[in-house]
């Protein structure tokens, strides 16, 4: 293979990788939701979409065929973390992997990301910060507990239900815009 | 919470736990079993993961606009970069002092997202190595563990197996899977989360989590606020999983597990492997999982097996029934719970409590003693007035129905006991049709006229916490003179707040019981039980207020 079809090839890739990634990427975080290992199955997937490019037929859906790669890898990875026990079994991920095809994340539209934004407008104040501290400051559960004089399980709990709420809140919103 | 909302509230808790990466098998069997059995939770599963999703990437999006990522995409530029990489020093991988410290989270953001997007293959290839450290390192970094996870808050008559174990209020508890024994009486834990579990003896358990118990046999009654849904109580046998509710488990040591769903719903775990099953129990309902054969079977809910509240004040142990506040018990001393004394009672002379009685007429001065001795009573008077207004509470109440009695008294307020006459030194049991009152199984509080006596209904509520006052219920009796028939008459009246609920007058009918069942509220604060002569004389008034209970109902 010469330079000029590697540097063609990678082109290729590329221009098909970088508008589709974060939806792959998507993919195998419904699937995983732990971030870093989503991060080492994207990886692998990435490593084994390079290697198998020459397969992939242009014009098919570049996406579908990247998540078909990460769902075999996915699996591959739970079943070697098996015996830690942390991941959701292959029944759930059988259930979930047809749904997280369907899914529109939030983060791949601007009008979703707006919605978010103004979900998290409407929040109130001590909810706002510990979203800023743990998101935008990236500071730790204790850390924040430390904060706001709180326990540990206490900023688990606080957390959790803002992002219920907030999940309440975008989709009271997207419907009453008419986007679900 | 109606049940999306506590579903919302368990999935969103559990998928933050996931992607903090501090999910533990348990929770991650209860959210796979949410996610495979309910497809609401699958969608509230997206709804909340998108959340993440959104927000991880939130600070990204401000300050990077996607469509600028591509426009600046070069590839000659990012295979500069890697020629670079193939040169660049080896990465060290940092000691773990200095990982602990790390803003691991940025650092990933760093390497792995923003890297990926703007280098070719072979760059993420290369920094795949660099990656894999961090990951390994972060492997290392102490997953927080909560050691004290919860408090004894109270207890009554609690003993432990081990002699050593502290039974005082605010010992904490550790999440160190030890085993404990509670060989007499009745515990209260507020787990962290403000689960509460009240355990009655014998038992055995082990505290795993801050929001897991073990029970290995005895009985736990478990109260689980909004904030601490996903509570689970572990059996041999069985897993109960908590969706919001109270329910209680009991576990012998054959391995058979009863649980009773009182409110709200609980998801049941059975067996083990392939044999295993979940199920949703809802309130009202009850399950026995076998020891033998791990099968799960309906049994009857018993509402009234698991004490759900203890209070070591006064030695309360509630089992889900109504309270009866017992007026008799706390005219003999007693806490309204059955501590008083059969035969002790209240001075209409002074106020004070007196075991030992001077049996003869007296006169009364009209004056309303306080009764300092019992928390429950506000204060006694021999009624008479003559323009008919007596003051019945020490905040001036005022019963205006009052009868201009002859001002006498002969005997005081009693917690039952015996009848004396004036004209022996002879007593016989207070009995009605034949029955003997005054007894501990049959309370009576026994009134002489003239006697007035006004409770305290605030003080009761003061010490019964989470229970409403809702009403008072006796039957008002004439107690028999074997020897004829009576026709001396008594006038009675109940009253609240001074204001007249129940009056009968002249009252002399020997073995008719009336009726008394006032409600009662929040606003009410004194209840008042009155006895006159009825205008003839006090002989052979002897008024009983049979099982004279303030009844309680759990404030919900």
């Amino acid at each position: 293979m010469g330079k000029d079809r590697v540097n063609l090839s990678t082109k290729r890739f590329m221009s098909l990788l970088v508008p589709n990634q974060k939806k792959i990427y998507m993919f195998i975080r419904y699937l995983v939701p732990g971030r870093t290992d989503a991060d080492d199955i994207l990886q692998e997937t990435l490593t084994e979409m390079w290697n198998k490019f020459d397969d992939y037929q242009d014009g098919t859906n570049f996406v579908a065929w990247g998540r078909a790669i990460a769902r075999y890898k996915v699996l591959s990875f739970i079943q070697k973390k098996k015996s830690f026990g942390v991941h959701f079994s292959e029944k759930t991920i059988h259930f979930l992997q047809d749904e997280a095809c369907s899914v529109q994340p939030h983060n791949t539209t601007i009008e979703r990301m707006e919605t978010l934004k103004e979900c998290i407008s409407k929040l109130p104040q001590k909810q706002k910060k510990l979203l800023c501290l743990r998101y935008e400051q990236d500071m730790t559960f204790d850390g924040i507990a430390g904060q706001f004089g709180l326990s540990i399980p206490a900023v688990y709990k606080a957390i959790s239900r803002i992002h219920a709420s907030l999940a309440k809140c975008i989709r009271l919103a997207l419907h009453l815009k008419g986007a679900i | 919470m109606n049940h999306n909302e506590s579903l919302f509230a368990e999935v969103s808790y559990l998928i933050l736990l996931s992607v903090e990466g501090k999910i533990n098998k348990e929770q991650l069997e209860q959210l796979d079993t949410l996610l495979q059995t309910s497809s609401g939770a699958r969608a509230i599963y997206f709804e909340v993961m998108n959340v993440h999703l959104g927000l991880e990437s939130l600070d990204a999006v401000l300050e990077h606009d996607e469509n600028d990522i591509l426009s600046s995409f070069d590839t000659a530029a990012l295979e500069a970069l890697a020629e670079y990489e193939k040169v660049a020093p080896t990465l060290e991988s940092p000691v773990s002092e200095e990982v602990e410290d790390l803003p691991l989270r940025k650092v990933k953001r760093q390497e792995i997202v923003y890297k990926i997007n703007k280098s070719s293959i072979i760059s993420i290839l290369a920094t795949a190595a660099a990656i894999l450290c961090i990951i390994a390192f972060a492997r290392l970094v102490p997953v927080y563990k909560s050691d004290e996870v919860a408090t004894l808050v109270d207890s009554v008559a609690a003993k432990w197996a081990a002699a050593e174990m502290p039974i005082n209020k605010g010992v904490r508890f550790f999440a160190d899977g030890r085993p404990l024994i509670l060989r007499e009486g009745l515990v209260k834990l507020e787990f962290d989360t403000h689960a509460q579990v009240v355990i009655e003896s014998p038992a055995e358990f082990r505290i795993l989590t801050d929001d897991q118990i073990e029970l290995r046999y005895g009985r736990l009654y478990a109260t689980v606020p909004q904030e601490a849904i996903g509570f689970s109580v572990n059996t041999q046998t069985a897993k109960i999983i908590d969706l919001g509710t109270e329910f209680g488990v009991q576990a012998d040591i054959y391995g058979d597990t009863f649980l009773h769903v009182v409110r709200g719903r609980t998801t049941l775990i059975a067996g083990t492997g392939s044999n295993k099953i979940s199920m949703e129990v809802i309130k009202g309902s009850a399950r026995k999982v076998s020891g033998a054969t791990s099968t799960v079977s309906n049994i009857p809910l018993n509402h009234h097996l698991f004490a759900r509240t203890i209070n070591s004040a006064n030695r309360f142990v509630w089992r889900g029934e109504v309270v009866r506040f017992n007026l008799a018990d706390v005219v003999g001393g007693g806490n309204g719970l059955g501590t008083g004394q059969i035969g002790k009672g209240i001075s209409l002379t002074d106020g004070s409590c007196v075991s030992d009685f001077n049996w003869a007429d007296r006169q009364g001065n009209r004056d309303y003693w306080p009764v300092d001795a019992s928390p429950f009573v506000d204060g006694v008077i021999v009624p008479d007035s003559d323009d008919g207004i007596l003051q019945v509470s020490s905040k001036g109440h005022m019963f205006r129905e009052c009868p201009d009695t002859n001002g006498l008294y002969f005997d005081e307020i009693r917690n039952g006991g015996l009848i004396r006459m004036t004209d022996s030194k002879s007593s016989f049991p207070m009995l009605f049709n034949q029955v003997e009152y005054g007894t501990v199984q049959r309370p009576l509080l026994f009134m002489h006229s003239n006697a007035c006596i006004t409770f305290d209904l605030d003080a009761i509520r003061s010490v019964m916490p989470g229970f409403d006052v809702t009403a008072f219920r006796s039957r008002c009796v004439l107690i028999e003179k074997s020897d004829r028939v009576r026709t001396e008459k008594s006038d009675v009246f109940v009253l609240v707040n001074g204001e007249t609920k129940f009056k009968q007058v002249g009252f002399d009918q020997n073995g008719v019981a009336l009726d008394i069942d006032i409600p009662l509220t929040a606003s009410d604060h004194f209840l008042t039980l009155v006895a006159t002569d009825g205008g003839d004389s006090i002989a052979i008034d002897w008024i009983g207020f049979t099982e004279p209970y303030v009844l309680l109902q759990e404030d919900r």
